[in-house]
C-alpha cells in the first residue's frame, strides 16, 4: 500500500500554538505602542496651543486657555497601560488631576480634564483650538503602522 | 475643488425658524440662543491617479441656549439629516458661569 508522509507538520502545529498562545500579549503590545505614538502626536498639539491671558467673554472672546492652564495639560497629559476587557485592549491618552490656577469654583485648582473640554470644543467666551483632533488626523496612519511593525515583528520572532 | 462647498451647512439649516446663524462669529449685540459655524480642517479626501480627486471638509457646529431640551437642537440633526450631510454630535457642556447650554456638532461635506 502507498504511504504518505508529512514532516515538519509537528513543529509547525507547535509554531501555531505559541502563536495562540502569545496572541494577547502581542496584541496588548502592538495597542500600546500604537497608543505611545498617538501620545507624540497629542504632546506636540498641547505644545502648540496658543494662549491669552485675557478673561474673555461672549462679545470678546479669548483666543485660547492662558499659560497656567496650558501648563497644567502639558504636565498632566499621561498614557495608561493596555487593558485587556474580554474583547478589545483599550488604552486611554488624557489628563488628570488639576492645575495651579485657584478660582472661587475650583479652589483646589482647576480640573485639567475640563480645561482640555473646554480648549478642544470652544465655550461661549474663548475660540476652540480642536487640538485632540488634529492629533487624531495626523497620528492614524504613523500609529497603524507602528502597531502593524509590532505584530509583523512578534510573529517572525514566535514563527523561527 | 472649491471650498465654498462648506455654505452646504448653513443652506441645510436656513429653514429652522428662528435660528440665528453666523459663519466665526457672532455679533456682539447678539445673545442666546445663537450658533455659530466655521470650517475647522480637512477630512479624509479621496486620492486617485496621484491626485485629490474629491476634498471633504471637516465643518464644525455650535449652538448656545439657555433652554434645557431645546427643540431647536433637534431641528438642527434633523435638518443635517435631510440635507444628507454626515455629521455627530461631538459635544455637550454646560457652562457655569453664563448658563449656557453648549452643542457642538462636527459635520463633514463633500
Amino acid at each position: 500500500m502507498a504511504t504518505f508522509q508529512f514532516e515538519g507538520v509537528d513543529e509547525y502545529y507547535a509554531q501555531l500554538k505559541r502563536l495562540y498562545e502569545s496572541s494577547e500579549a502581542v496584541c496588548g503590545e502592538a495597542v500600546y505602542n500604537g497608543a505611545k505614538t498617538v501620545m507624540k502626536y497629542v504632546s506636540a498639539a498641547v505644545d502648540g496651543i496658543v494662549t491669552d491671558e485675557r478673561h474673555g467673554t461672549p462679545d470678546n472672546k479669548a483666543i485660547g486657555p492662558n499659560s497656567y492652564q496650558k501648563e497644567g495639560l502639558i504636565r498632566s497629559l499621561g498614557i495608561t497601560p493596555a487593558r485587556y476587557d474580554g474583547s478589545f485592549y483599550n488604552v486611554k491618552i488624557g489628563f488628570d488631576g488639576y492645575n495651579k490656577l485657584e478660582t472661587k469654583t475650583w479652589p483646589q485648582g482647576q480640573p485639567n480634564s475640563l480645561v482640555a473640554r473646554a480648549v478642544q470644543s470652544g465655550t461661549s467666551w474663548m475660540q476652540k483650538q480642536p487640538f485632540m483632533r488634529k492629533a487624531e488626523q495626523e497620528a492614524k496612519l504613523p500609529c497603524e503602522k507602528v502597531m502593524a511593525e509590532t505584530v509583523d515583528k512578534a510573529i517572525q520572532k514566535i514563527m523561527k | 475643488m472649491s471650498l465654498t462647498k462648506a455654505e452646504q451647512l448653513p443652506d441645510a439649516l436656513s429653514g429652522i425658524t428662528g435660528l440665528k446663524l453666523y459663519h466665526l462669529f457672532k455679533p456682539a449685540t447678539i445673545k442666546a440662543p445663537y450658533a455659530v459655524w466655521q470650517e475647522d480642517s480637512e477630512g479624509q479626501s479621496f486620492y486617485a491617479s496621484n491626485r485629490k480627486q474629491e476634498q471633504v471638509l471637516i465643518l464644525t457646529l455650535d449652538y448656545f441656549t439657555q433652554t434645557e431640551y431645546d427643540t431647536v437642537a433637534d431641528s438642527i440633526q434633523t435638518a443635517l439629516d435631510e440635507a444628507q450631510l454626515a455629521w455627530k454630535l461631538e459635544s455637550f457642556q454646560y457652562e457655569a458661569e453664563t448658563k449656557l447650554l453648549h452643542y457642538e456638532w462636527v459635520i463633514q461635506v463633500i
